[in-house]
């Protein structure tokens, strides 16, 4: 037996991701400024980084940093909410379609190819006309979407076990299927499901800013990366740092969800 | 080898083609601007825009026109008289040709009008000669309005069913331009984007997204003779990139980008070519009189005194002027007002405990997804936070936002603007808030018979006097009911390059582009030059 290589690219991430999650939620108590409100009297003359505000402020004088880490909480809210949304349907979906096969597999692989085939700005569009955009609505539209390859995914691995000696060894016992599925299946898909979550969070991180950006996002004034980046498009001559440090913010988070994505994928891949 | 030679050269051209701005030009003086939007239409029965308006008042005469001061002036019409009870209007015309060659007769402005009355023409414009004799009886079959008469060679008569002081602004309108009948009916609705009009300038060539091109009409006869070799006007350029072009020389003449309106404004270099105008427009925020809690005024009036109106105006680097009421302070002949709501969150705060909202509430702001108009929405949110009123804003597209707001009782409250036809306070206080309007442009859905009859007496009024007084008085109950936040009236703020002379600005009308002059001086200014229209070929 040979021990594997400390896995840097994992403890990167989640290294990152500590620092992240522990910097949105300590940092605006520390800094003790509303996002919400002018924190100068310097309006429509967005202030340039300094001592007293380190992101410097935007055109309505609020504070560039108390609205960046705002908009981190609820980004960051909304992208482990909507990866628990997708990771429960797909790997449902995935775990019901893999092992059983046949018109179950091909009922749900079907059902999950039409969703691909939805363009997701154009359902996001549909959805925000006929509802309020709100964060429930940014779950469902992300979560609506967002299982799809997670199902994908979880089936492939899954037609691979049930065709394991451990599992055809259950079965030979009389193991019933929820058994075969909760103690023997489901326990192989760790690795590849933590992977998986990594890399979904990455995405909706991604669509929430997205979607944010074109104004379908988490309604103003809470502050989200996505719309702070849509917003300041008209000063980014004037007022670079309006641009900068929300698109670094997002451009961190992404990283860190990818590391650990990365990092969770070697030792799955070692092992096959 | 050759034949790859050959493809590499055509998809070379095809490059070249396709990166060329706009149509060959051999000339420097012509005027080059871009916009974001295309021109909806050159129909001058249809649109109604400001786009379209600023291309028909090129290509199209009507009768009246205003002058810089805003005062009215003959176009095609010489000389004109109303009768002492206006209800009788003349006009005689001057002689002018279409730019097919055709002269322009009495019956071209007949038949204009007429076509708008037709239901079938579905003419935004059709209520403002609705006062014409007959004008009602105009259906889908048969419009022969008794009320104009056309008399050849050069005698116009019109003729209204009751006493209309602002008749001739409505003549001045571009519904009411001159139109050849028979090649309107030629080419049915190609007609809107081929127009052929008699005023100074003619459609030369337009391209759907591209470009439209103007020459100048060679049978103009007019007081207004085109200065210009031609007016390019570039479609799907945006703000930003409007800019861009016009720093390099590409453009003429451009509105100033948010972010760079301060350095702009401070720079001497381009402190001599900035116009400025404030213009006949209020921007508001309607509240909904039949949805509680703005059922109640006391309500309303606290969202008045908690509005910092002047941070607003900095918030735009001031390119406004906060508002005291409905009425811009720039309208010619209307009294000075003093602030009934200067920002007073205090006074705010006592009106809400009164009216049983000490604890503040929850409502909806309903408005046009446009980066600026969240951004006057989210200062409105702080300020109205402040007193403990919480705001969802609710950014829609345009269409959708506009059919939502003549929904009644659905919407709260609202952030518009609206920008007169013409100089006169009737043209906001009786459209926008005489209750049959409802269901019309009085969004709020505002109701006070004082208010009524005010606006009805000041209809009636012949003498401009009087009929300004009843204006005002309404005005003044309006203000105090307060069914509006009254924001502010917006300045425009327009750059053009040094080479370009005679630019004004209009308070209400767009900028006559086509009255400018292209002044060349060797050697300066050095823009002009490199940015001549490249022609289809990108040489």
């Amino acid at each position: 037996m040979r021990r594997s290589a400390p896995n840097r690219t994992l403890a990167t991430g989640i290294a990152m991701l500590v620092l992240m999650l522990a910097v949105a939620t300590i940092a605006p108590v520390w800094l003790n400024r509303d996002p919400l409100l002018p924190v100068t009297d310097a309006i429509g003359e967005p202030l340039a980084p300094q001592r007293t505000f380190p992101c410097g402020t935007d055109e309505l004088g609020r504070d560039v940093c108390a609205r960046i880490l705002v908009a981190g909480q609820v980004s960051l809210a909304i992208a482990i909410s909507a990866t628990a949304i997708c990771l429960g349907v797909g790997v449902g979906v995935g775990l019901l379609a893999g092992y059983f096969g046949g018109w179950v597999d091909t009922l749900f692989m079907r059902f999950t190819e039409v969703l691909l085939a939805v363009p997701m700005l154009l359902l996001a569009i549909t959805l925000a006309a006929l509802f309020e955009p709100s964060p429930y609505l940014l779950l469902a539209v992300i979560g609506a979407v967002g299982w799809t390859p997670v199902a994908r995914a979880v089936r492939a691995e899954v037609r691979s076990l049930r065709a394991r000696e451990f599992v055809v060894a259950a079965r030979a016992i009389g193991a019933t299927n929820r058994r075969i599925l909760g103690k023997h299946i489901l326990p192989n898909l760790r690795a590849s499901i933590l992977g998986l979550a990594a890399v979904t969070a990455s995405h909706s991180l991604l669509i929430d800013a997205g979607l944010s950006f074109i104004g379908l996002g988490v309604p103003p004034p809470v502050p989200s990366w996505g719309r702070m980046l849509s917003e300041s498009q008209t000063y980014y001559r004037a007022a670079p740092w309006l641009m900068l440090f929300p698109g670094a913010a997002l451009s961190f988070a992404v990283l860190a969800f990818q590391l650990i994505a990365s990092g969770l994928g070697r030792p799955f891949a070692e092992r096959q | 080898m050759r034949s790859r030679l050959f493809l590499l050269c055509t998809l070379l051209v095809l490059a070249c083609r396709q990166q060329s701005p706009g149509p060959a030009s051999d000339s420097d003086h012509v005027l080059r601007l871009a916009d974001q939007d295309e021109i909806p239409t050159l129909d001058p029965a249809r649109g109604y825009d400001t786009a379209s308006w600023q291309f028909e008042d090129l290509i199209f005469e009507t009768l009246l026109d205003y002058d810089d001061k805003g005062d009215l002036v003959g176009e095609a019409a010489e000389s004109w008289s109303a009768s002492a009870d206006f209800r009788e209007f003349r006009f005689m015309l001057r002689p002018s040709r279409f730019s097919h060659g055709r002269s322009v007769r009495p019956g071209d402005f007949a038949y204009a009008v007429r076509r708008v009355l037709l239901p079938s023409t579905q003419s935004p414009g059709r209520d403002f000669y609705l006062g014409l004799l007959g004008a009602r009886e105009c259906d889908s079959t048969a419009c022969d309005v008794p009320g104009i008469e056309a008399r050849e060679p050069d005698l116009l008569i019109f003729r209204l069913e009751t006493p209309d002081l602002l008749f001739l602004h409505k003549v001045a309108l571009p519904f009411a331009a001159a139109l050849p009948e028979e090649i309107v009916r030629e080419r049915g609705a190609t007609f809107s984007r081929n127009p052929t009009g008699s005023g100074p300038y003619r459609l030369r060539e337009w391209r759907a997204g591209q470009y439209l091109w103007l020459e100048p009409n060679p049978y103009y006869e007019g007081a207004q003779p085109p200065s210009l070799a031609g007016i390019l006007r570039q479609t799907g350029v945006g703000e930003e990139l409007a800019w861009m072009q016009f720093l390099s020389g590409q453009l003429d003449v451009t509105g100033i980008p948010t972010a760079d309106f301060l350095h702009v404004r401070g720079d001497p270099r381009w402190r001599e070519r900035i116009h400025t105008i404030t213009t006949l427009r209020t921007q508001y925020v309607g509240l909904n009189c039949s949805v509680p809690p703005f059922h109640d005024r006391r309500v309303r009036q606290a969202l008045n005194y908690a509005t910092d109106k002047e941070k607003l105006v900095r918030l735009l680097n001031g390119r406004a002027v906060a508002a005291v009421g409905v009425v811009p302070p720039n309208l010619p002949s209307y009294p000075e007002r003093a602030p009934v709501y200067p920002y007073d969150p205090h006074r705010a705060e006592q009106l809400l405990r009164a009216a049983g909202y000490a604890a503040g509430f929850e409502t909806t702001l309903w408005l046009r997804n446009d980066p600026t108009a969240m951004r006057i929405a989210q200062s409105l949110q702080q300020d109205w936070l402040r007193v403990g009123i919480h705001v969802k804003l609710r950014p829609l597209a345009w269409g959708v936002f506009l059919e939502a707001i003549r929904e009644p009782g659905r919407v709260p409250m609202f952030l518009l603007g609206w920008e007169a036809d013409f100089p006169d306070a009737s043209n906001f206080l009786d459209v926008l808030f005489h209750s049959r309007q409802v269901g019309a442009n009085n969004h709020t859905e505002y109701r006070n018979p004082a208010v009524d009859a005010l606006l009805e007496a000041a209809a009636r009024e012949l003498s401009a006097s009087a009929r300004i007084q009843f204006l005002y008085r309404a005005e003044q109950a309006i203000i105090e009911d307060a069914p509006w936040i009254f924001l502010f009236h917006p300045s425009t703020f327009v750059l053009v390059q040094s080479r370009v002379a005679g630019f004004r600005l209009h308070p209400w009308r767009p900028p006559r582009v086509g009255r400018v002059r292209i002044e060349i001086t060797n050697g300066h200014p050095p823009e002009p030059h490199s940015a001549r229209p490249r022609n289809a070929s990108g040489r």
